[in-house]
């Protein structure tokens, strides 16, 4: 117990340069990448354009399996799926014999405050799939999308199913009118003028609100609880490394583009567009029902950051036949960091990918970047 | 609701024996030499884990709260407000300044780093297909003899060409590999 009283105001004092540090950086136009952590996979970029960077990892096992498509959130950096060695979804997955390619969006400057769901997805999703199409030289990709991005991807499957042969969504937020996570009351609380004052002032949502509203979900945890956590585990073989890690991602916030947070503040959280089949995208609307391909919705049953029943109504919505629901004993994070999580979870979805993969194809050599709309 | 208020109420009371009862208890029996550290260090974590769920428990009970709300999304809208009118002030008083003093503004280094970024990221890719066409002309050009006499530098004798940097602004090369470990 006395070294606890050694340890904890180190800790805080750890926490709270990891915390200005991370302040600065969502500061910055344009954001630092030089400050994430270095890549535990090696990777490739094999594509560039708009706010979007595609990265290639190459399977080590055989490829047995449809390429996957892995996009990531719009919040903060994607390098929690990529984060230490065993507790990596990339190099889980790659293990598997799935060819990864991950999208590590550019985070937005003010000159970018224009871009909306129409821009990331008809725009920078879909130029992804372009690329990995052309990359793999496959005429369908497999997308797998984590929270925000699991939005994205079900967005973009409404919008373009013909080029997607599965979809896994892992803690998709979809149905808002679920109030399980309180801090989520507060922004039916914000009004359209408050949210055109927010992107009037900044341009975009800045990375400290971003930050704000993650540290407010559980300020227990976040002022003293993680950090006597920290106390409690530190004899555990490499917890201190893991936790360091993970706080600089809870530290690596980045803003978010002024008109998507103004669409999903209004049209996703308070209105409920994408549930009802109503949400406009472009000149289309983003109806679910033309979701008819194997959809595999990943749930987390202690999730506190995305309800678990805000999510599981995805496979009744689509139109799909081959759509279910994979509820895992496990918490928002947990599922792509947690040790449980790359045992039992994480090979389930390899082995779904792999049953319900049809296009296996080397990939080319020879690549062009210039085959893509701008 | 109710659930949640039997919730609070056995965290309250595990909260209140584990601090008054069992660590005073267990303290006292470590003093004396007939009780084990173990036990008072397992009553204070008790006592301690009981308090965390109560503070978020809390917590959220103040979220769910419509007049918190209410006040959170009033002080953000004047906040940004003021914060609005503090930068249109400033603007109005001091735009005008920098360009007499020689100085640029925020817009102009903004927009100058975002060409800057392009530039690099352009470049990085060419660099990449410059290096890529040398490894493919290189084998090629082996066994060919030069035909033509070295023409003379036009640089200057002794000042070696300066290679282009890999990394420009914080801009990384195309391809990553895992550090050495």
């Amino acid at each position: 117990m006395p070294s606890l009283f050694n340890h904890l105001p180190q800790y805080w004092m750890d926490g709270a340069i990891r915390y200005f540090e991370g302040l600065r950086n969502g500061l910055n136009e344009p954001f630092p990448f030089k400050e994430d952590v270095p890549p535990t996979t090696p990777y490739e970029v094999i594509y560039e354009e708009g706010k979007v960077r595609l990265r290639y990892y190459q399977a080590t096992a055989t490829s047995r399996s449809t390429p996957l498509l892995l996009v990531y959130a719009l919040i903060k950096r994607p390098y929690i799926l990529d984060l230490l060695p065993g507790k990596s979804v990339v190099q889980n997955l790659l293990n598997q014999g799935i060819d990864v390619y991950l999208t590590d969006w550019i985070p937005p400057t003010r000159a970018d405050s224009w871009r909306g769901f129409d821009a990331y997805v008809n725009g920078d999703v879909a130029n992804a799939v372009r690329a990995v199409q052309l990359h793999a030289g496959v005429e369908q990709v497999s997308l797998l999308g984590y929270c925000f991005g699991g939005m994205l991807t079900t967005m973009y499957t409404a919008l373009h199913p013909e080029t997607v042969e599965n979809l896994i969504t892992l803690t998709l937020p979809l149905d808002m009118s679920v109030r399980e996570v309180p801090l989520f009351g507060l922004l039916d609380k914000l009004r359209p003028e408050t949210l055109e004052q927010i992107t009037a002032t900044y341009g975009n949502c800045p990375a400290w609100f971003m930050k704000a509203a993650f540290t407010a979900m559980s300020p227990v945890h976040h002022a003293v609880d993680k950090y006597m956590g920290l106390h409690r585990n530190q004899d555990k073989e490499g917890y201190a490394e893991m936790f360091t890690r993970f706080e600089r991602w809870m530290n690596s916030d980045v803003p978010l583009a002024g008109r998507i947070f103004r669409e999903v503040t209004q049209d996703i959280f308070q209105q409920n567009l994408l549930m009802q089949n109503r949400l406009h995208i472009g000149t289309k609307v983003a109806d679910l029902q033309r979701i008819t391909c194997p959809v595999l919705n990943v749930v987390g049953e202690y999730d506190d950051v995305v309800h678990p029943k805000s999510s599981l109504p995805l496979v009744t919505l689509v139109g799909s036949s081959d759509a279910h629901n994979l509820l895992f004993p496990t918490g928002h994070v947990g599922a792509v960091v947690s040790a449980a999580a790359h045992k039992k979870l994480w090979p389930q979805v390899g082995q779904w990918l792999r049953e319900h993969s049809t296009q296996i194809s080397e990939p080319q050599t020879s690549w062009s970047s210039d085959t893509y709309a701008h | 609701m109710a659930e949640q208020a039997q919730h609070n109420v056995a965290d309250l009371m595990t909260m209140y024996t584990a601090t008054f009862l069992e660590l005073p208890l267990a303290g006292t029996k470590w003093a004396w030499g007939v009780g084990k550290e173990q036990e008072a260090t397992e009553a204070a974590w008790k006592s301690y884990d009981a308090w965390v769920r109560l503070a978020s428990a809390s917590t959220d009970g103040l979220y769910r709260n419509s007049l918190f709300g209410d006040i959170v999304a009033r002080t953000l809208d004047m906040g940004l407000r003021w914060q609005r009118l503090g930068n249109a002030w400033a603007g109005a008083f001091f735009g005008g300044l920098w360009p007499v003093v020689g100085l640029p503004t925020a817009a102009a280094v903004q927009a100058l780093q975002e060409g800057v970024q392009s530039l690099s990221t352009r470049l990085a890719a060419q660099d990449a297909q410059l290096q890529a066409l040398h490894r493919e002309v290189r084998p090629l050009t082996a066994g060919v003899p030069s035909q033509r006499k070295r023409r003379a530098s036009r640089t200057r004798p002794g000042t070696p060409l300066q290679a282009l940097p890999a990394k420009l602004n914080g801009h990384q090369p195309n391809t990553f590999s895992t550090p050495a470990a």
